[in-house]
């Protein structure tokens, strides 16, 4: 008995092996040269996520997807997330350099667990294989709770990182569970092969499998953060240093929906009805949860969290189209989230730039004023936060409206009124920030010289290339929006 | 590159972005700030002045349209055009813009570039709306312009201002989101694939979803208008806004309102419009009337004016929904008549304000013998807005009139009362602000008109005196186009309702053949006004 030797495409590895590559080196120079420094290791971590992101967007997908049997597949979709991906680990990187807090932390540890998380996405996203999915999610939540975790001397990162591992442990138990049930239904864990025994077999849609589903449902949901899956999101976003948080209010959204999405893609047809009642109703309540809980909010990392649960209900709007057979929808879910991606980064990107050294400004009223003080700063937060709102001009409302048209087109009406009568109640709180900062004169603030720190050259690059991103997308949203909807040719 | 008409709408905003490298640190910065907005503005209006003289009258066709791809994947396109339902909104808006930022050279002192810059980009947004041709256009315009009206109310504003600015834009935007999925129900579902505002007029969607259509559109407008009983942001914004965004806000936002009515919901769903017709035309006359009777009993100048608004909308409504060619030109000059003359007398009780610091009547009284120009100009306002014939506002008013009467005598009849009332309350109160024996000690030093404010009045008062005595180049422009109008939104709602009306003799007053000749009738005595 001879066994074949998988075929590999090399060159559309290639991304994800750079990534690890860079992982480990950085982890081992900085265990060799830990005196060098750290704007070497910050400089080499950029480096390595730029080239992979060259890579990625060099490897023209072809008819040859799959590499090992589908556990690693590189399509149009897959280019287009790690293009994400890749994006938002870059703005994390240039954000966590910015952060004064994060300036005695041990630099390898800290990107080498950046680029480790950020390999564990990319393998998250370019897969047919549900073990993949798991082993994806598990490299990058570790990585994750460490960070959350990782100013060992603040309680709130401690209770964050305890909070995110233990809740985060229960819902990966719950996802390999429901792997586990849909293998023992269909037989298979590649997704081309369950469609083709869900086609060819019907008593494989047994009650095992649906349980299966909604239990993959669930562990999926919690980490895109999907109502009633939220609850962690708020104390964990808070606690955890603001560089990570930036990182996890993006990145693993890009990977798990993109998971969902290839899920619905391959099962959703044929999964029946009971799916789309519960995609609408899981759409529903994030975002209306989201939206009313962020009206009340002091904190700003608390407000930014539940905005993202918000968004991620937009999203679950797209998913919801997808599983009608809506052929705009992935299009417009990869343009969402590479808007949001740079709204939500620029948003975080404010934050950092605002505190200084040992005092964040986390409190939503110490941004009083801000619009006197540091101008240019409340202008580009005020541009986030009214894009993060959906109006024009600016590339939130673009991604809305496409989102929505998405949903509109196969007949969705209500799903998005409530949608965007949510975007209403999201005015509030967005705007409230606009009020403090332009409209409150400043407190009894200290003075602001000498305020930035030494990585402010980072977090100028990460607010131009955000507030540059966002205007464009409002303004010329057309070739980018060109661009996702060809991403979607090549799935399965 | 770019049309004349592209430039007039993109010309403010590029001067706003200009104007963020203009440093405001000192009282030379600021200085510049403001001429250059100034002539920004002015030079906006001289274009608009071009696009007016080369307009053509005698077609209802869209002029100097322009077109260019955008987002061809959904058919999305720049469409942008004017005909003679939105030139006079054009030159309105234009016309207002520089009046507002010469009246804040001294009234605005705090963050002048901010301003300025907002301003600019308000501008560049009222204009976008009316002349967008497609939808995401319009809506873009429409929902970009709330930031800059939001930022003016609540960074410049009185006490109260956070509570008005947050309010106007929560109120506005809800309106406005249901319209939104709307648009995109007309794109998908009634097929087409196109958000060309042009080509859906040619296709009015099936009876039974107009309603629903109609009802998402009108919701925004009326918001916008305000119609009773959407207004209640109205009188807290305009009362808590600095004296130029309530000019602006009086002159144009509220026009935004009727115009959308005007353009899109009605000949976009006409038989809904006919359905919605009756609730419409009541809520109209209950504007008009519970404006006035508000107005009359406030003791506050501004929130007088701001309910004066109320009214005096419900005129352009029960004007358009008369359908008919008095009401609908009628309507259209009456939303020119009142930018201009609630727009004046926003900026008489800016200068009333910023003399004594308090709106309340009460504080005033026997002004005209210490300050006789600005009491001129407030008797002059005050007579434009409660309609004297040989000012603009009787031309208006009095056409809206004779078009409701041919469509229903009662409504005529309410609409009329709203006349006298609005006469009392506005002869009332300037009698107790400008005349009465009392004369405060506080008001013996008041200053008269400065050279600034001259120059802010004089062009108000012209225009007051040329549409009230010589509308006729204006009307020429309007009607080709209200003409136009009409047969659309007309035509279609006598085919629809056809199979359901009895024989001609049943047919409702207002629209059997008689009426055609009264209104020709009217026209050419109204465009005969002011000929030698």
């Amino acid at each position: 008995m001879t066994i074949p030797f998988p075929q590999i495409h090399w060159a559309y590895l290639l991304p994800v092996l750079l990534v690890v590559g860079g992982a480990v080196f950085v982890l081992m120079w900085d265990a060799f040269f830990p005196q060098r420094e750290r704007s070497f290791l910050v400089t080499l971590t950029l480096a390595v996520l730029a080239s992979a992101l060259g890579a990625s967007l060099a490897a023209q997908p072809g008819s040859e997807a799959a590499s090992m049997g589908g556990m690693y597949l590189y399509d149009g979709f897959t280019r287009f997330v790690f293009a994400l991906i890749l994006l938002s680990s870059f703005f994390s990187v240039l954000l966590s350099a910015a952060q004064r807090s994060l300036e005695e932390v041990p630099a390898g540890d800290y990107l080498g667990l950046i680029l480790f998380a950020t390999s564990g996405m990319m393998l998250m996203a370019a897969t047919r294989s549900l073990l993949m999915v798991f082993v994806g999610l598990e490299i990058f939540s570790l990585a994750l709770y460490v960070l959350a975790g990782f100013l060992r001397g603040q309680p709130e990162g401690n209770e964050a990182a305890l909070k995110y591992f233990l809740l985060g442990s229960f819902a990966s138990g719950f996802l390999l569970y429901g792997m586990a049930l849909i293998f023992g239904a269909t037989g298979s864990v590649d997704l081309m092969e369950i469609a083709q025994r869900l086609t060819t077999s019907p008593p494989s849609r047994s009650p095992a499998f649906l349980l299966g589903l909604g239990f993959v449902v669930v562990g999926l949901g919690f980490k895109v953060a999907a109502a009633p899956f939220y609850m962690w999101t708020p104390d964990v976003y808070e606690g955890s240093p603001t560089a990570v948080t930036a990182f996890m209010s993006v990145g693993p959204k890009v990977a798990a929906f993109a998971a969902f999405f290839r899920l619905l893609l391959a099962v959703g047809p044929r999964a029946g009805a009971e799916l789309d009642a519960i995609l609408w109703v899981m759409a529903v309540l994030t975002m209306t949860a989201g939206n009313v809980s962020a009206i009340w909010q002091s904190n700003i990392k608390r407000m930014l969290a539940y905005s993202s649960i918000a968004h991620a209900g937009y999203i679950l709007v797209a998913l919801a189209a997808v599983r009608r057979g809506s052929d705009l929808a992935t299009g417009s879910f990869l343009f969402y989230m590479l808007v949001y991606a740079l709204m939500n980064m620029g948003a975080f990107c404010v934050v950092v730039a605002a505190g200084a050294r040992g005092e964040e400004r986390t409190r939503i009223e110490d941004y009083a004023g801000l619009g006197y003080t540091r101008p240019a700063l409340a202008a580009a937060m005020a541009l986030f936060m009214v894009s993060l709102a959906g109006i024009p001009p600016t590339g939130g409302f673009v991604a809305k409206f496409y989102l929505f048209s998405a949903a509109v087109k196969v007949g969705f009406v209500w799903l998005p009124v409530i949608a965007v009568l949510n975007s209403v109640v999201s005015v509030s709180y967005y705007l409230r920030l606009v009020v403090l900062m332009y409209m409150r004169e400043p407190g009894e603030a200290p003075a602001r010289p000498g305020l930035l720190g030494p990585g402010w050259s980072y977090a100028l690059a990460a607010l131009v290339l955000a507030a540059a991103g966002v205007l464009n997308f409002g303004i010329f949203p057309s070739s980018f929006f060109e661009l996702a909807l060809r991403s979607t040719l090549l799935l399965n | 590159m770019g049309g004349l008409l592209s430039w007039i709408v993109f010309l403010p905003c590029i001067g706003g972005l200009a104007l963020l490298f203009v440093g405001d640190g000192d009282e030379a910065g600021r200085r510049r700030v403001r001429l250059l907005a100034l002539a920004v503005s002015l030079a906006t209006f001289a274009l608009s002045l071009a696009l007016y003289s080369g307009f053509q009258g005698g077609t209802a066709r869209m002029q100097f349209a322009e077109a260019a791809s955008w987002m061809p994947q959904l058919g999305i396109a720049y469409k942008v055009g004017v005909d003679g339902l939105s030139l006079p909104l054009v030159l309105l808006t234009t016309f207002l813009t520089p009046i507002a930022i010469l009246f804040s050279w001294e009234d605005v002192g705090r963050r002048v570039r901010l301003y300025h810059v907002a301003l600019l980009f308000l501008e560049t947004g009222m204009i976008g709306v009316f002349v967008a041709l497609d939808f995401f256009l319009f809506y873009v315009f429409w929902e970009a312009m709330l930031i800059p009206m939001y930022l003016i109310i609540g960074v410049w504003g009185g006490p109260r201002r956070i509570y008005a600015a947050v309010k106007f834009f929560l109120y506005t935007m809800a309106g406005s989101v249901l319209m939104l999925v709307a648009i995109l129900w007309l794109y998908f579902v009634q097929g087409g694939q196109t958000f060309d505002i042009l080509a859906h007029l040619d296709r009015p969607p099936d009876p039974a979803v107009q309603g629903w259509l109609f009802a998402a559109f009108a919701l925004s407008f009326a918001i916008k208008v305000p119609m009773f009983p959407f207004h209640t942001w109205l009188p807290d914004a305009h009362v808590e806004a600095p004296t130029a965004g309530s000019v602006i806000l009086a002159g144009v936002l509220l026009k935004m309102g009727t115009y959308g009515f005007m353009r899109l919901a009605m000949p976009l769903f006409p038989s809904a419009a006919r359905d919605f017709a009756p609730l419409i035309l009541a809520l109209a006359v209950i504007g008009i009337i519970y404006g006035a009777l508000m107005a009359m009993v406030q003791d506050d100048v501004k929130k007088l004016v701001a309910y004066s608004s109320v009214s005096h909308l419900g005129f352009v409504m029960l004007g358009l929904f008369s359908f008919n060619l008095l009401g609908v030109s009628g309507g259209v000059l009456q939303m020119v008549n009142h930018g201009v003359s609630t727009g004046a007398l926003f900026l008489i009780v800016g200068m009333l304000y910023s003399r004594r610091h308090t709106r309340l009547i009460a504080d005033y009284g026997g002004i005209a013998r210490v300050a006789p120009a600005l009491s001129a100009f407030f008797v002059l306002t005050t007579l434009s807005s409660i309609g004297l014939p040989g000012l603009n506002g009787f031309v208006g008013e009095f056409t809206i009139l004779a078009g409701a009467f041919q469509r229903n005598p009662a409504f005529a009849a309410a609409g009329a009362a709203g006349v006298v009332l609005s006469a009392i309350y506005m002869l009332w109160m300037l009698q107790r602000v400008l005349f009465g024996s009392r004369l405060a000690p506080a008001n013996e030093n008041l200053p008269d008109l400065s050279a600034r404010e001259w120059a802010v009045m004089i062009p108000m008062a012209f225009l007051m005196f040329w549409i009230g005595l010589y509308p006729k180049p204006l009307l020429e422009k309007i009607e080709p186009s209200a003409q136009a109008w009409l047969a659309q939104v007309g035509r279609r709602v006598l085919r629809v309702e056809a199979p359901v009306l009895g024989p001609p003799g049943g047919l409702p007053l207002g629209r059997g053949p008689a009426p055609r000749g009264v209104a020709a009738a009217w026209m050419e005595r109204l465009r005969g006004e002011g000929r030698p």
